[in-house]
């Protein structure tokens, strides 16, 4: 009886681990998230993940042929080891030591997001890769170019052939394959998600801060994704040398101007600075702000209009809790990082 | 005896039916006009065009979900139905419609441009790739109608029509009368786009909005049946 006992105990306990970690439906054509995330919305079907076509995706991340001048890759920009954005630089540059517009955003658990870019501008992760490629202050080239580049290259074309089975390259294997690498950057190992499944405690610190979090930033920056996906204005003051109207320029509806895609808050502690503009350099400034700089203007949320009341010693438990959303194992993951094959 | 009786008949059945043809070909042919001349891109020998109220440099536009109705009722609806029509390329640009031989029809519909499911995930291949310029790179969405030329008087013109994005989604049905007997000729009257808006005012529209949306509406027009 004792045995039996045995045996039950360890196959419920296997079953429990096992069902912590969502496979989707235990199939490697798509990518595992843990149990109680919310479903991907990116269509797998369309593009299932293979191993070649995720490592030629890979490999495509990491190489200025994708740049007109071979300067620049999408790793410029999109640093692993920095939560795949560029740090201390407000505004990205690109080709030519052109200056762009909007800071980079962290690349991180694409496959829920519905639209890319501050102003929501892409509404399909697979043609995303065509705005940084084609705009002449990133990488200035022209798709055409790119496909030419590939198809002469003797290590692409093979590379190409063996994850599509097909000649010669083509847009839709281009832009898919740097869509599979990019999808497979899921980060659901910080303290925070450790925390959720029981594996680690919160210090005392880190635990009030979690609960300032929930009461005051959850609605926007919602769990487990930290961020509700949407487009919102938090209060930032118009740069009059910018002049970016965010979500406007591409909707045309008043109801949205100055408001930007609200970003993941995941690693960030390492994606200063902040902000669309970059404006702010550390996340005290970010805490500062939302408690007493707010920009009341007409489209910011009724809740935010006169800031968040924050005490001395909330705001520095609200930033220990946000140290907890980082996730080294994702920052250093070699798969990641620059193939060195 | 029963079963080779049987055997025969079926055997009569099958292959008088594969003498009657079960299919042919609808072609829709579209001719793009000015004044009621055809134009062909940058024919300088032509003397006609030297009279013309334009030169046109690209004319590319997109048809979609292509049907053809008898009394109002669809009687075939093309599948996959999405071309590239572009003026550039010898020829005529035309649509083959693989119908079934006794198909009879007075009324052809289409959209002139593309419905949103094709904008956001369309495959990307063949007329929907991106390399043929009409898709915006900086915003997700196709350019559905890509106007450019200059005006006798040197002035340039560029329309991109495009966007899918309600309110202003330029996907416009177009649906043309005719007889039973139309040889599937299609006229694109350019005049008729041009000489609705006022070229010193507009000469360009690169990307999605009202304007888009009403000149869309404008090149709808453009489609005449020609018998």
């Amino acid at each position: 009886m004792n045995r039996l006992r045995y045996f039950i105990t360890l196959f419920a306990l296997s079953s429990i681990v096992l069902l912590a970690f969502n496979e989707g439906e235990g199939d490697s054509s798509t990518i595992s998230y843990p149990a109680r995330w919310p479903k991907p919305v990116y269509d797998f079907t369309a593009n299932p993940l293979h191993p070649l076509k995720i490592a030629l995706g890979r490999k495509l991340f990491y190489d200025p042929i994708l740049s007109k001048d071979s300067t620049v890759t999408c790793a410029n920009c999109h640093l692993s080891y920095t939560a795949f954005t560029h740090v201390d630089h407000a505004l990205s540059h690109g080709i030519n030591d052109s200056i762009g517009s909007r800071n980079s955003m962290a690349l991180v658990n694409l496959a829920w997001s519905k639209s890319f870019m501050w102003d929501g501008a892409i509404e399909r992760l697979d043609a995303q890769a065509l705005a940084p490629i084609t705009h002449p202050a990133e990488m200035g080239e022209s798709l055409e170019n790119v496909l030419r580049k590939l198809n002469r290259s003797e290590a692409y074309s093979k590379l190409f052939e063996q994850a599509y089975d097909q000649t010669p390259v083509s847009t839709k294997q281009l832009l898919e394959a740097l869509a599979q690498f990019q999808l497979t950057l899921v980060s659901a190992g910080s303290k925070y998600d450790l925390a959720q499944r029981g594996e680690y405690d919160f210090t005392e610190q880190e635990a009030k801060g979690y609960r300032v979090f929930k009461i005051h930033c959850n609605s926007c920056h919602t769990e487990p994704l930290f961020t509700n996906d949407d487009f919102e204005n938090n209060g930032l003051k118009l740069d009059p040398d910018l002049n970016d109207l965010g979500r406007y320029g591409v909707t045309q509806r008043p109801g949205d101007s100055l408001k930007f895609k609200v970003p993941s808050l995941r690693n960030v502690e390492f994606s200063r600075p902040y902000m669309h503009d970059g404006r702010f350099n550390t996340l005290r400034e970010v805490i500062s702000h939302y408690e007493s700089g707010i920009n009341p203007s007409s489209t910011v949320a009724e809740r935010l209009k006169s800031g968040i009341p924050l005490s001395e010693h909330q705001k520095a438990d609200l930033l220990a809790f946000m140290l907890t959303l980082s996730d080294r194992a994702f920052l250093f993951n070699p798969d990641f990082a620059y193939p060195r094959n | 005896m029963k079963f080779s009786l049987l055997l025969i008949t079926l055997t009569f059945a099958l292959h008088s039916s594969s003498q009657i043809p079960e299919s042919k070909y609808v072609k829709l042919t579209f001719t793009p006009r000015i004044n009621g001349e055809s134009i062909l891109i940058e024919s300088e020998s032509s003397e006609a065009l030297k009279k013309e109220k334009a030169t046109i440099s690209n004319f590319k536009w997109y048809i979609s979900n292509v049907t053809l109705l008898h009394d109002g009722k669809v009687v075939f609806s093309e599948a996959n139905s999405i071309h590239l029509l572009d003026v550039s390329k010898i020829g005529k640009p035309e649509i083959s419609l693989s119908t079934p031989s006794s198909i009879a029809f007075d009324q052809v519909s289409f959209f002139l441009g593309l419905d949103s499911t094709i904008n956001v995930s369309g495959n990307m291949e063949g007329d929907l790739d991106p390399t043929l310029g009409m898709y915006w790179t900086w915003q997700s969405g196709y350019i559905h109608f890509k106007l450019e030329g200059s005006t006798t008087e040197g002035k340039d013109f560029s329309y991109h029509l495009g966007g899918y994005r309600s309110p202003f989604s330029t996907c416009e049905k177009v649906t043309l009368n005719c007889s039973e007997s139309w040889n599937g000729n299609i006229s694109v009257s350019i005049d008729k786009f041009l000489d609705s808006i006022d070229l010193n005012e507009e000469s360009h529209i690169m990307s999605p909005g009202k304007r888009s949306k009403e000149l869309i509406k404008l090149a709808a027009l453009m489609f005449e049946v020609s018998e």
